[in-house]
């Protein structure tokens, strides 16, 4: 690659996940009756909230445990567990917010180019595999980042870790 | 080995020794006689599952007569795999689909051409949990697996269409040889023009034969058999995607057979493209080279006409597309005198500057003539709701206001304990 045709990529984020306990028992139906865009999924044992602003979906657990996903950045999706840890006070219930970590951040990045797959596995072994069968992308690990790269052949990479 | 549990229950002797009948242990009270215990197991369960196990690999490696060297690794990879920690307590589906998983691997590490289908249909295994399966064992044992390469799956799997002449019409019949090298040759084209990267295997070798055996014999009789009847004719399942790709591949070899110039006025449609399939192969690379060069050449042709039109009407540019370059010179003369849209023009006009900025940039990227087909004919994608990127910090304060909107008022809930218990007594 010439360095006069450098191109600026854009790393679009495009999920953030999250988690928190509340360090109380939750009542899941109590949630369900006075919560609104709230689905009570039974036969799972969880309830999913959704809050408007930021977009983020919430799912809750009768332990306190609760994972949220859907905000675009980490200091956005902070906010919605609190916003959420906050609800759920409202309800009546002693709700701490603590162990908040950001489990996981997922990005999309296109490249300006194709790329074939089989070649970019033979000359990235061990850390590249591509099977067609299972998956039309090659993932490849990067260990020290704890991070996993889906290399599709029109350009596209999926971040994850 | 069992030990007697506490002393005789009928003569409460202590003198219990172990004697076996018709080799089933049993332990028996030397004083009385009495049997304290018997039916000690030979084998466990756990054990069992492992010998039938290791059973499956044998008949599996006997049918696709495979060497000795496969049977043997593959034993010694599911001995290992068995007693793994991720694969000893699961499922006996799962465990089935070990044996399947660890055949595979030892044909890719011999490099062996197998595809997954072709085991999971043999082994009558969920094609879900053998993915699961193999992923999971690659992970777990830290295991190497070359991908199979395409050329040479081909071969064995035109040996799998029933095509002898004593199994269908003399007009229909065909060498498995002579089909095997021109579907290799046309795979070879398909893989040039980004028709098999990422996409399942199976589909293309049954759409790549299937071009193969008609262009070999392109009369009217086999060109009017569709891909489903061939392979009915053929006794091959038909995989959903093959009609995709052959006509996927059926478009790359009209855009390469225009450029033969015995074939200049013939119109060459999907059809009757197969006639000509051979000369088309027969110089595939001069015709690739030959056709990507008066693409680009199209291709600056128009960006030069373009970026000439842009340059000399700058004020009153609507960013117009590539193609429609003759058509903006008198548009632009419109638009310049009308009054009403001197606003839309001066915004457009500077549009107009950025596409100017852009075109400079992608002049040295002159597209592909054969992209990936997803990037030729992408789907149309909803339009998502552009939703403002909050600026946060995470530790802002929350207002109450904020929160009430997502807890119900007292009458609210009232109102759904009514509703539900109306429910409930209507059911």
């Amino acid at each position: 690659m010439e360095s006069d045709n450098d191109v600026a990529l854009d790393i679009i984020i495009t999920n953030v996940v999250c988690v928190f306990r509340t360090r109380c028992h939750l009542n899941l139906r109590k949630i369900a009756l006075e919560g609104t865009n709230v689905i009570y999924k039974r036969d799972v044992g969880k309830v999913l909230m959704k809050l408007r602003k930021p977009r983020i979906t919430a799912s809750i657990w009768s332990s306190g445990k609760v994972i949220c996903t859907g905000a675009t950045s980490e200091e956005e999706a902070k906010l919605g567990a609190r916003r959420l840890a906050r609800s759920l006070q409202k309800l009546g219930f002693k709700v701490k917010f603590t162990d908040f970590k950001v489990v996981n951040v997922l990005a999309v990045c296109t490249m300006p180019f194709e790329i074939r797959l089989p070649e970019f596995t033979k000359s990235n072994r061990p850390l590249a595999s591509y099977e067609p069968e299972l998956h039309p992308a090659a993932s490849y690990r990067i260990k020290n980042l704890k991070a996993t790269l889906q290399v599709f052949s029109t350009g596209s990479i999926t971040v994850t870790g | 080995m069992m030990q007697p549990s506490g002393p005789c229950p009928e003569c409460g002797s202590s003198q219990i020794v172990e004697d076996s009948l018709y080799s089933q242990t049993q332990f028996v009270c030397e004083d009385c006689g009495a049997v304290v215990s018997e039916g000690l197991l030979t084998t466990t369960l756990s054990e069992e599952k492992h010998l039938n196990g290791l059973q499956r690999i044998r008949s599996l490696c006997r049918i696709l007569r495979f060497s000795s060297n496969i049977e043997e690794s593959s034993e010694v990879l599911f001995k290992k795999a068995y007693y793994h920690p991720a694969f000893l307590s699961t499922h006996t589906e799962k465990k089935e689909a070990l044996a399947g998983c660890c055949v595979l691997v030892a044909c890719r590490q011999n490099d062996w051409p197998i595809t997954m289908g072709t085991i999971s249909y043999l082994l009558q295994a969920n094609g879900e949990v053998m993915h699961k399966v193999y992923t999971e064992l690659i992970q777990k044992l830290h295991l190497e697996t070359p991908p199979t390469d395409l050329t040479q799956l081909i071969e064995s799997h035109c040996n799998s269409f029933n095509l002898s002449p004593s199994s269908c019409p003399d007009l229909f019949s065909e060498d498995t040889t002579r089909l095997a090298k021109r579907a290799s040759e046309l795979l070879e084209l398909a893989d040039e023009t980004w028709l098999v990267t990422g996409r399942q295997p199976v589909p293309i070798l049954t759409a790549v034969t299937y071009m193969s055996w008609l262009s070999l014999r392109p009369v009217v009789s086999r060109l009017n058999i569709s891909l489903i009847n061939f392979c009915k004719i053929a006794k091959v399942p038909v995989p959903a995607p093959a009609s995709k790709r052959l006509i996927e591949l059926q478009d790359v070899l009209c855009k390469l057979g225009q450029g033969l110039p015995w074939l200049r006025g013939v119109k060459l449609d999907r059809k009757s493209v197969a006639k000509y399939t051979e000369d088309i192969l027969k110089h595939r690379g001069i015709l690739l080279r030959q056709a990507m060069r008066k693409y680009e050449e199209e291709w600056e042709n128009e960006q030069k006409c373009s970026s000439v039109s842009l340059s000399d009407s700058e004020e009153d540019v609507q960013g117009p597309p590539l193609k429609k370059t003759k058509l903006d010179e008198p548009s632009e003369g419109a638009a310049s005198g009308d009054q009403d849209k001197g606003v839309s023009s001066n915004t457009s006009g500077h549009k107009g500057k950025e596409v100017v900025l852009n075109s400079e940039k992608k002049k040295s990227q002159c597209p592909s003539l054969f992209l990936p087909p997803c990037l030729q004919n992408p789907h149309p994608r909803r339009e998502r709701e552009v939703v403002a990127e909050l600026d946060v910090f995470g530790d802002e304060e929350i207002l109450d206001s904020e929160i009430d909107m997502y807890i119900r008022t007292p009458e609210e809930v009232q109102a759904l304990c009514q509703a539900q218990a109306k429910l409930t007594k209507s059911s």
